[in-house]
């Protein structure tokens, strides 16, 4: 096991960046423009037509490419990018972020988050003993991992549309791995898991209220859905703008506020018995503002979507990532201090939510 | 039916004083629920305390609204003995009168209304939901002269208002059990006023999906709780209406509802769907509360002459005063909220989109 983790931890080699140049360039040949769908004139969560641009921003994390913008819905609050990638487009920019070239830092970021899984396992226990719990969006399945330790007699099965599912059932984090689109499988789930879990995965999907009726008919009454998502509504995420991670992850279509996402649970039959906001609040905002700006000011050379390497950026990236150790450091102690104060306000970066299906013949609990 | 009016009064105290349980009017009220009934959270907090300023009937009731998506009804909630009680003689028996007189003042809303709707189609058919007596199919007639208007309601208004021309087909009953047998049938589809007084909007709304055809189009207009004029007024504030009005729908709310049924709104109208009435509806409030009328069949019997006599005076000499002093100081609001775009009332207009 440890040596299959060594592999996967193994940053890439120049190599590996040096063979990726050719298809990346023939990706892009036609320009990144192509990658968007048109903009939108109305809120797809109310379809009022009272849109404010919340942030235009480059790609921070990997720096392909592009320009992309955030709406936000000045009637109903919804956030959502505008325009939008097309299916081609988020696997143009989807492509080395889980897996290849971007695995090692991926799976570092996975690696570190034991506390966090194993919170979001115990934030369960007042309101269900799970016995089979299904993880939708599950990635390799660390969150199994974490939480079987909280969990020991649990069965957590997976599902994901990358091959990461099969690898995480291979490494016995998982016990069964449901390849493709949740949409397509949960008719053959229907009824057999007591939780369903989705953490930080309806805000990369197009339709976020479809995924939700799906996982409504796959629980059985008494089933429960547990989210995790983003809070857009966040008062430090909103000053960070384009430097806050949730916005500048292109993954991310939709930021749903928690009223809207409440309303669509209810809709469902799918009641809220536990909403958390500022327990939630995973203390990394500035950190990642920090790395965002240092690989806004200093990006790997190496990158095969970007411009080839010259001497003067081969030295502002080594000079660059010399200086930024202690901003990071600082960053995150100052993250650190600011999370008890925002768990004292009830707010934070993410919001955790726990519904039970509602009996549907009893429509007074909804 | 030509029964003397002190006659018809006897008749409705000896019903009122029959159907108010022993326990006095609480026992019209379902036990208070803990949770929101749109979006589930548990964070409600009490936006209103009020009584039934109308027809001065007794009761107390709240309204609580949400904290965490904004919907505002009413908690406890009326069971449907109360219903009965408080909704009876307002509409149709003692109140018909003074409630058709209201009705025939909303003329040239109803005509904007259709304005509205007429803007996008020419419908062949439109269903009005809570249509009442006919009145809105009755002036939206006057705009869209080729259109077969339809009616639903639950009281026996509906019939009256086939009996008098104002729409071809009158439904009676509730809208969600009516709606399988009328699906896909109607280019436009219209609730105005109406959802506020359902026990279930999102019931409302599924059968709203399910009779207008793909295509057509839905007009949805309901009190705007949003409404700075609301706050100021307090518990006189019209839209409240209590008892009546059991839930109100932030327009995100009843947006977000629509878009989930396959609905695209087109249009969303905030001052337009303004009526200027909310002070002039508070002075009728202080004049019912300070001169009640001594013959409502609802309160103990009064005979004394000079409450008669303070009725009447208060109606004949004081109200024409006092509501040219309303009226003009609702019109110098209207202007205001025009610049601000806002209302005590929004209107949507919400096409159906295919499959």
């Amino acid at each position: 096991m440890t040596e299959v983790m060594d592999e996967w931890a193994a940053p890439p080699t120049d190599a590996d960046f040096a063979r990726l140049r050719e298809p990346y360039t023939a990706a892009m040949a036609d320009g990144v423009q192509r990658f968007l769908q048109p903009a939108v004139t109305s809120c797809p969560w109310c379809g009022s037509g009272r849109l404010a641009v919340r942030t235009r921003l480059p790609d921070l994390v990997q720096r392909k490419p592009g320009r992309f913008r955030f709406d936000v819905c000045r009637t109903c609050g919804h956030v959502f990018q505008n325009p939008r990638l097309s299916p081609e487009g988020l696997a143009f920019y989807y492509r080395d972020f889980y897996d290849g070239l971007g695995a090692s830092t991926t799976h570092t970021i996975f690696a570190y988050q034991t506390e966090i899984y194993r919170s979001r396992a115990r934030a369960v226990a007042p309101f269900v003993t799970p016995r089979q719990w299904l993880d939708v969006g599950c990635g390799h399945g660390h969150f199994a991992k974490d939480a079987q330790s909280i969990w020991p007699d649990t069965a957590f099965d997976g599902l994901d549309f990358g091959d990461g599912v099969q690898e995480g059932v291979r490494r016995g984090w998982l016990r069964t791995a449901h390849r493709g689109e949740f949409a397509d499988l949960a008719a053959d789930l229907a009824g057999r898991y007591d939780v369903i879990s989705m953490f930080h995965y309806l805000e990369h999907l197009p339709d976020p209220r479809a995924e939700l009726t799906v996982a409504a008919r796959a629980l059985a009454p008494g089933g429960y859905l547990y989210l995790e998502l983003p809070d857009p509504t966040f008062v430090l995420g909103r000053a960070l703008g384009p430097l806050w991670t949730p916005c500048h992850t292109l993954q991310h279509l939709h930021l749903m506020p928690l009223p809207n996402l409440l309303a669509a649970l209810t809709a469902r039959g799918l009641v809220p018995v536990h909403v958390e906001r500022g327990a939630a609040h995973l203390p990394i905002d500035l950190t990642c503002a920090v790395m965002a700006l240092g690989l806004l000011l200093g990006p790997d050379p190496r990158l095969p979507w970007r411009p080839k390497g010259t001497t003067l950026s081969v030295r502002r990236h080594r000079m660059v990532w010399k200086a930024a150790p202690p901003v990071i450091k600082a960053a995150y102690a100052t993250d650190r201090k600011l999370a008890p104060l925002f768990a004292a306000a009830g707010v934070g970066n993410v919001y955790r939510v726990l519904a039970r299906r509602a009996d549907p013949q009893d429509r007074s609990s909804t | 039916m030509t029964e003397d009016i002190d006659e018809r009064i006897a008749k409705a105290r000896a019903w009122y004083d029959a159907a108010m349980p022993d326990a006095g009017p609480a026992a019209f009220l379902e036990p208070r629920r803990t949770t929101c009934p749109w979006c589930g959270s548990p964070a409600l907090r009490i936006r209103l305390r009020g009584r039934d300023l109308i027809q001065r009937k007794p009761g107390r009731f709240t309204v609580e609204q949400c904290r965490s998506c904004g919907h505002a009804f009413q908690n406890p909630r009326l069971n449907l003995a109360g219903l009965d009680y408080y909704y009876r003689d307002f509409y149709d028996g003692l109140g018909a009168e003074i409630s058709a007189t209201v009705f025939a003042l909303s003329a040239e809303d109803n005509r904007k209304r259709a304005r509205a709707v007429a803007a996008h189609l020419q419908p062949d058919n439109w269903l009005d939901v809570g249509t009442g007596h006919g009145h809105f199919p009755y002036y939206a007639k006057e705009i869209l002269p080729d259109t077969v208007f339809d009616g639903l309601d639950l009281s026996a208004g509906v019939e009256e208002a086939v009996h008098h021309g104002r729409i071809r087909t009158g439904h009676r009953g509730l809208f969600p059990e009516l709606a399988p047998s009328i699906a896909g049938t109607y280019d436009v589809v219209s609730m105005h006023h109406y959802l506020e007084h359902t026990r279930d909007p999102r019931a409302e709304l599924d059968a709203l999906a399910l009779v207008v055809r793909e295509g057509g189009y839905a007009e949805i207009e309901m009190p705007d709780v949003a409404s700075r004029l609301g706050r100021a007024l307090g518990s006189w504030w019209v839209p409240w209406f209590q008892p009546q009005h059991q839930h109100f729908l932030p327009l995100s709310n009843l947006l977000g509802a629509l878009v989930e049924r396959g609905f695209r709104p087109v249009s969303v109208q905030r001052h337009d769907a303004h009526s200027t009435v909310d002070l002039t509806w508070a002075t009728t409030f202080a004049i019912t509360k300070w001169a009640p009328d001594p013959r409502s069949p609802w309160k103990p019997e009064r005979t004394q002459h000079w409450r008669k006599r303070r009725h009447e005076l208060a109606w004949s000499k004081v109200f024409p005063r006092a509501a040219r002093v309303s009226h003009g100081l609702d019109v110098a609001i209207d202007r205001a909220l025009a610049r601000l775009d806002v209302g005590n009332a929004y209107r949507v207009i919400a096409r159906k989109e295919a499959r």
